[in-house]
């Protein structure tokens, strides 16, 4: 990433694009499950694994707290969040809540943005076949974020994008489908895009309701597995 | 180290409390050099408040001109209250009902909602306010969820010193009365006719059209 010239900005704005580079590959970290669930992040370790000093890793660890992934303990510091299957219902339920209001409140995309979604799906289908769980993570964050960004109501997008990365997390649990089966029925889009394509409201939502309760089954029945 | 992060979170507070209540103004600019010196502390943690205040939506970031204070504006309030309506009805669908000894505590500070007639009465009033949602909505079992309405309390703080205060306070004391009689459906009711008022209140605040209302 370059950096943009500043006006009247002093040099500070140059290590302000650090910390939101290490909140993205902690993201995948703790997406890919190598930071476990519980797994306490040492400041020192961290600013020894991405070089840097403290100071960015701190603030990468507080956008990653205010966003739910990280639990912070003021005595003793920053683990990774917990799971529950109680949190995970209760985060279902949020989103449920948020998410309708949302996506029927969004703009019909146009063709130029519906051939860029079904690009982006495309580019998803093929990190699933070849197994790069990381970046798919992240273009998977993406697409939402797309979808979402229909919707006019940007305060509510930016909530619902919060609520959905909160359950996202979950999906660390479960192994990345790389073959054809129900577990990757859940991540396909096809019928979503259809939906967009067709302006047929009442089918989009029932699409994301679908997905929605797929992956709440997957997700709950993955933590009672687990006695969690 | 510990007393760096001391100092961002003191000062962090401090910049909060010059927000809501209104000593710092809706797009003011917050130059860090000049923050540094009203707070009488370095660079450093003046940052470091400026990002957790950012995160938590009281400023706006701009990659060239720095921070500013969030601007109030009517679509950016009614959707963070009609947030606060989901995520609120949804708590007291399911909350259990209060004992005799939370009912009194709460019809004790309903007593204490008379109209302010002064600026210190009405910080009084908004901090009963405060404590009787709290206590009503403690009432679920559902934390995660109730975490979500704090955090939209915070972000709605601001809206609020916009409403009226000189009003009787009979949409809390309908609450109480359907939370003691332990009747669901007067609860509900009573909740979603405080929540209109409250958006029609924002809306005129605003001088929005009512139709603008209907649209979200």
């Amino acid at each position: 990433m370059s950096t943009a010239p500043t006006l009247g900005q002093d040099k500070d704005d140059e290590r302000e694009v650090v910390p939101s580079k290490i909140a993205v590959k902690l993201r995948s970290l703790i997406a890919s499950g190598v930071y476990a669930p519980g797994m306490r992040l040492g400041q020192n370790e961290l600013a020894a694994r991405f070089e840097s000093s403290r100071v960015p890793v701190r603030e990468a660890l507080k956008l990653l707290s205010a966003e739910g992934l990280v639990e912070h303990d003021p005595n003793r510091g920053f683990f990774v969040a917990r799971f529950s299957s109680d949190e995970a219902r209760q985060l279902f339920r949020l989103r449920e809540l948020v998410e309708d209001e949302l996506v029927s409140t969004i703009e019909w995309p146009n063709q130029a943005k519906l051939k860029e979604l079904a690009e982006h799906n495309q580019e998803l289908e093929q990190l699933l076949n070849v197994g790069n769980r990381a970046d798919w993570w992240k273009r998977h964050r993406e697409f939402q974020e797309a979808l979402f960004d229909l919707s006019p109501n940007k305060i509510i997008v930016r909530e619902a994008i919060r609520l959905w990365s909160l359950t996202d997390r979950y999906r660390a649990l479960a192994p990345l489908p790389r073959r054809p089966s129900a577990e990757r029925d859940i991540v396909n889009k096809l019928d979503l895009l259809e939906a967009l394509a067709k302006k047929n409201m009442k089918m989009l939502l029932e699409v994301r309701c679908k997905r929605r309760k797929a992956f709440e089954d997957l997700v709950l029945e993955i933590l009672l597995d687990r006695g969690l | 180290m510990s007393d760096g992060r001391s100092r961002s979170t003191s000062t962090a507070d401090e910049l909060r409390r010059h927000i809501l209540r209104g000593i710092l103004l809706p797009g003011e600019h917050l130059g860090q050099a000049e923050l540094a010196l009203r707070f009488k502390t370095s660079k450093v943690p003046v940052r470091e408040a400026l990002k957790q205040l950012h995160a938590e939506g009281l400023l706006d970031h701009d990659h060239n001109r720095g921070y500013f204070v969030t601007r109030l504006s009517f679509e950016e309030g009614i959707q963070l209250y009609r947030m606060r309506r989901w995520v609120e009805y949804e708590l007291l669908r399911g909350i259990r009902w209060p004992d005799e000894a939370e009912i009194a505590r709460m019809r004790c500070l309903l007593a204490r909602l008379t109209k302010p007639r002064n600026p210190q009465e009405r910080e009084t009033w908004f901090l009963t306010l405060e404590e009787l949602r709290h206590l009503t909505f403690s009432l679920t079992k559902y934390k995660v969820l109730l975490s979500e309405a704090f955090r939209l309390w915070a972000l709605t703080d601001r809206y609020r010193a916009l409403l009226p205060t000189e009003r009787s306070p009979d949409q809390e004391q309908n609450l109480i009365d359907a939370l003691e009689a332990r009747n669901r459906k007067a609860l509900l009711d009573a909740y979603m006719s405080e929540r209109k008022r409250v958006e029609t209140s924002l809306a005129e605040a605003f001088g929005a059209e009512h139709e603008e209302l209907e649209n979200y």
